[in-house]
C-alpha cells in the first residue's frame, strides 16, 4: 500500500495541512524526505524539491482543487441519500482518495494507490491520536490555524510520518 | 455481426442479490439525458435537482484526473465512489458519456451491470434513426429492457 | 442513540479513557483563577463573569475535539434534546464526574435547564461577603462559556448562563441553555 498525500482542511474550508511522499518513480531525491508545507507561504523551502515533470500544479493549488471535489462529491452524497449519509471514498484507475469528516466539520483528505481499502478507521485515529494529542491540546497552537499555524508542529509530523509507515 | 446480434438478444439476469437504486446518463457535456430510480435507497429528487448534480458531477470528475497523485500522462477520472450508503460506478465511454449506476454498497460485479446498460444503450438509443443525440433519451424499448434486467421479478 | 447507552458510554469513557488527575488540585487551581481575577478587576463582578465565559469559550472550542476523539461519537444530533442528553450524560460525565439533571424544557424545545447536584469546581467555596458577590459573581461561570464554545464547534449558537447558585444562597445551582440557531456549512469562498 502506497500513501501519496495526505490534506485536512478545517470548518472555514482552508487547507491547513498538507503533506506529500514523493513518487519513488519520478523522485530525484530520497525517499526518506518527504516534501511538506503547511501553507502557500512555506513553499518556498520546498521549491527546490519540487519534482521534475513540468505539468505538476504547486501544492497550493493542488489542495484547492482536492478541497472543490471532496466539498461537492460531500454535498452530492448527503443530497442523494440524506444528510445521514456521509462520503467515504472514490476510486479512479490511478489514485483512491479516501475522506473522513468529524463531527466538529474538520476534514481529513489522504490519497494511495488503487488497491488499498477504504481509510476511514486510520483517519479517524490520525484524528483522535495525533491532530487532538499534538495540535488541540498544544496551548501554545492558535484554535483557528489560518494558513495552517500551529498544525505542522513537531510531534504532529512525527507521529503522521510513523502512523503512515506503519499502514504501508 | 450476425453473432454480435443473436448475443444482444438473449435474456440477462441480474444476480438475485444485487439491487440497484438508480441509473442516470450524462451526456459529454454534462447535461442529464436520462434518469430513473429502480429500487428505494436515494432520497426523492426534483428533475432540477438531478440536471444540477449532473452538472457538479462532470465537473468533478474532471478534476479527479487532474489531481492524480502518479505521473501517469493520461489519467483517469472517478470510477468508483462510496459512502455509507450506496456505492456509485461511473463509467465513461470513449466518446464522453457516463454511465452512473448507484447500488446498495458492498456490490461485487457492479462492473457487469455497466457493461450490461451500456449494451443496451448501443441498441435501443443509439441504433434508434430518431433518437437526437446528446439529447433526452425517451426510449420506451431502453426502458422496457432496463427494467427487465434491473428488476427482473417485476 | 438511546439515553441508556449514552449513560454507558459516558461512565465507559470516564472509567477507561480518561487520565484522571487529584480533584483538590482542579478546585485549587480553579479557585486561585477566579480570585485573582477578582483581585485584578477590582471586584467588577461583572466583568470577572466576561472573563471566566470567555476562557471557558477557548477551552470549549479545543475541548469538543477531545470530547469527539474520546467519546467517538460519530453521528450528529438528531434534535436538541438529544443534545442535552449528550452534553449531561457523556460530556459532564467525562470531564467532572457529574451529570446534571435535564428540565425545564420550554415549549419550543429549543431552551433547557441543568440542575447540578454536585458541583467539584465549588468546593468548600464561600463567596466574599462585601455585598456585591453574593449578587453580581457567577462562580463556575466558567463551565458557560464551555458550553458555547464547544457547541459552536459543532454549528450550534447557545446562550449559556447560570440563573441560581448554591453558592449565592439559592436552593439549586442551574444553569438555563437557549439555542439561538443552527450555524450552517461554511462554503468555500470565490475566487473571482
Amino acid at each position: 500500500m502506497v500513501v501519496y498525500s495526505f490534506f485536512i482542511f478545517d470548518r472555514h474550508c482552508e487547507c491547513i495541512y498538507i503533506r506529500q511522499w514523493l513518487n519513488t518513480a519520478s523522485a530525484t531525491q530520497p525517499l526518506s524526505r518527504p516534501v511538506t508545507a503547511s501553507s502557500a507561504a512555506t513553499v518556498t523551502t520546498s521549491v527546490a524539491e519540487k519534482p521534475p515533470s513540468g505539468g505538476r500544479l504547486s501544492m497550493a493549488e493542488q489542495a484547492k482543487l482536492v478541497f472543490g471535489v471532496i466539498f461537492s462529491l460531500r454535498n452530492m452524497v448527503k443530497k442523494l441519500c440524506g444528510p445521514e449519509d456521509s462520503f467515504l471514498c472514490y476510486r479512479t484507475g490511478h489514485y483512491k482518495l479516501h475522506y473522513y469528516e468529524t463531527l466538529s466539520s474538520l476534514r481529513f483528505v489522504m490519497l494511495t494507490d488503487i488497491r488499498t481499502e477504504s481509510l476511514k478507521s486510520s483517519l479517524h485515529q490520525i484524528y483522535v491520536n495525533l491532530y487532538v494529542e499534538y495540535v488541540v491540546k498544544n496551548p501554545l497552537s492558535p484554535v483557528e490555524h489560518a494558513g495552517g499555524e500551529g498544525v505542522n508542529n513537531e510531534l504532529f509530523e512525527l507521529g503522521i510520518d510513523s502512523f503512515v509507515r506503519t499502514i504501508d | 455481426m450476425f453473432l454480435f446480434r443473436l448475443r444482444s438478444s438473449r435474456v440477462f439476469s441480474l444476480a438475485v442479490t444485487m439491487v440497484v437504486y438508480a441509473v442516470l446518463i450524462l451526456n459529454k457535456a454534462g447535461g442529464l439525458i436520462y434518469q430513473r430510480d429502480f429500487n428505494p435507497g436515494l432520497q426523492k429528487l426534483s428533475s432540477n435537482d438531478y440536471l444540477i448534480l449532473a452538472g457538479t458531477f462532470h465537473g468533478v470528475h474532471a478534476i479527479t484526473s487532474q489531481i492524480s497523485p502518479t505521473n501517469e500522462t493520461s489519467s483517469s477520472g472517478l470510477e468508483v465512489l462510496e459512502s455509507e450508503n450506496f456505492v456509485m460506478r461511473c463509467f465513461q465511454t470513449l466518446t464522453g458519456t457516463k454511465f452512473l449506476i448507484f447500488a446498495e454498497p458492498r456490490q461485487q460485479n457492479l462492473d457487469v451491470v455497466v457493461r450490461r446498460v451500456y449494451e443496451l444503450y448501443a441498441d435501443y438509443v443509439m441504433k434508434n434513426p430518431f433518437y437526437q443525440i446528446e439529447m433526452p433519451i425517451r426510449s420506451e424499448g431502453f426502458d422496457r429492457h432496463l427494467t427487465s434486467y434491473i428488476k427482473p421479478h417485476q | 442513540m438511546s439515553s441508556t447507552s449514552r449513560a454507558r458510554l459516558g461512565e465507559e469513557v470516564w472509567k477507561l479513557r480518561t487520565d484522571k488527575i487529584n480533584a483538590e488540585l482542579v478546585t485549587l487551581t480553579y479557585g486561585s483563577v477566579v480570585a485573582q481575577l477578582c483581585k485584578d478587576l477590582d471586584g467588577d463582578y461583572a466583568e470577572v463573569n466576561k472573563q471566566l465565559d470567555k476562557m471557558g469559550y477557548n477551552i470549549g472550542l479545543r475541548l469538543i475535539e477531545d470530547f469527539l476523539a474520546k467519546s467517538n461519537m460519530q453521528q450528529k444530533c438528531a434534535n436538541f434534546r438529544d443534545t442535552a442528553d449528550v452534553i449531561s450524560k457523556v460530556g459532564f460525565k467525562m470531564f467532572l464526574n457529574i451529570t446534571p439533571t435535564i428540565v425545564n424544557w420550554s415549549s419550543d424545545n429549543k431552551q433547557f435547564s441543568l440542575l447540578f447536584d454536585e458541583n467539584p469546581l465549588a468546593d468548600f467555596v464561600e463567596l466574599p461577603d462585601d455585598g456585591k458577590a453574593q449578587s453580581d459573581l457567577w462562580y463556575s461561570n466558567m463551565l458557560c462559556g464551555v458550553i458555547r464554545g464547544a457547541l459552536e464547534m459543532v454549528q450550534m449558537s447557545v446562550d449559556a448562563h447560570f440563573v441560581s447558585d448554591v453558592l449565592r444562597g439559592n436552593d439549586t445551582t442551574e444553569m438555563r441553555i437557549n439555542l439561538i440557531r443552527y450555524i450552517e456549512d461554511e462554503m468555500p469562498q470565490d475566487d473571482e
